[in-house]
């Protein structure tokens, strides 16, 4: 499993910006779910199955992707900078 | 799954008794504990026995001082030592944050201080979902229950070395200035069989108990 980029999402800072979104969109969506189990909207066994086929396949995606974004960021030298002027 | 044993299972190194497991067997109370100590439970589950793993376990600061030095937590580890000078560990630290004074949750490489972390709240009982996958280390943090209301998730990229003990309540013990940290964790559900695993390093240690208890 990958994140799919739009195509103009192309810079570390761009997909660090759009994978910290696709995590917090995760989270919502996994505390919709888990609300939806202790209103017995759902059943353990559909709970059980989101998080082992759903939310954790996709968590580990975007922790991978925030994990190497971040890396990218940090060896960036993007930046002509005069450390005169910080 | 079943939970740690701190009372029966773990060595206690404490020598001015400021950790405890007399709550519940299950639980560590950490009374006015102070920094620059070397505290904690460990219990020696054999060489690389901890490869990737997911750990299940719960925290709760009551009181700390505004001070980013009050450090206490649990680590996953292939030496014993206090917080600081440990550099080979999967460490989950809670430490008090000033204004306001908070309860902050951070995970951290010390091998190279990579980290992340979560600035939580007193008062509220966090529970944590480890996972340690190769070289990416994540926490998930809940609240409500465990696995309930996810209120972020911390990740950062350590080493993928297999490591030995487990440290509960372990502190700082770097020799700075006093500061203390009153809180307890609990409930450490390590995801394996039988509590303490089943390697022939433990079965060992399980063994020279019963010769000693007979």
């Amino acid at each position: 499993m990958a994140i799919e980029y739009p195509q103009d999402c192309t810079t570390p800072a761009e997909r660090t910006e759009y994978s910290y979104r696709a995590q917090e969109l995760l989270r919502l969506d996994h505390n919709t779910k888990s609300q939806d189990f202790k209103d017995s909207k759902i059943s353990k066994s559909e709970w059980d199955t989101y998080k082992a086929d759903t939310f954790e396949p996709k968590q580990a995606t975007v922790i991978g992707e925030i994990l190497k974004q971040r890396a990218l960021l940090k060896a960036s030298t993007k930046w002509n900078i005069d450390i005169g002027d910080i | 799954m079943a939970l740690e044993d701190f009372k029966n299972d773990y060595i206690e190194l404490d020598p001015a008794a400021y950790i405890n497991a007399d709550t519940a067997n299950t639980r560590v109370d950490f009374v006015n504990m102070i920094t620059n100590a070397e505290i904690y439970f460990s219990k020696d589950f054999g060489a690389a026995h901890f490869g990737n793993y997911t750990h299940f376990i719960e925290f709760y600061l009551d009181a700390a001082p505004g001070s980013s030095a009050s450090l206490c937590g649990y680590a996953v580890a292939g030496d014993l030592e206090g917080i600081g000078p440990q550099l080979d560990a999967f460490q989950v630290h809670w430490q008090g944050e000033s204004a306001p004074v908070t309860q902050r949750i951070y995970i951290q490489d010390p091998s190279d201080e990579s980290d992340d972390h979560y600035n939580g709240a007193l008062d509220t009982l966090y529970y944590l979902k480890v996972i340690r996958n190769g070289t990416t280390w994540s926490v998930e943090i809940y609240t409500g229950g465990k696995e309930d209301t996810l209120v972020d998730t911390i990740a950062t990229t350590g080493t993928a070395t297999a490591f030995r003990y487990i440290q509960a309540g372990q502190n700082n013990n770097t020799g700075g200035s006093n500061r203390d940290i009153t809180g307890y964790m609990q409930n450490l559900d390590l995801q394996e069989a039988a509590p303490g695993g089943t390697d022939s390093t433990v079965l060992l240690q399980h063994m020279a108990r019963l010769r000693r208890s007979a």
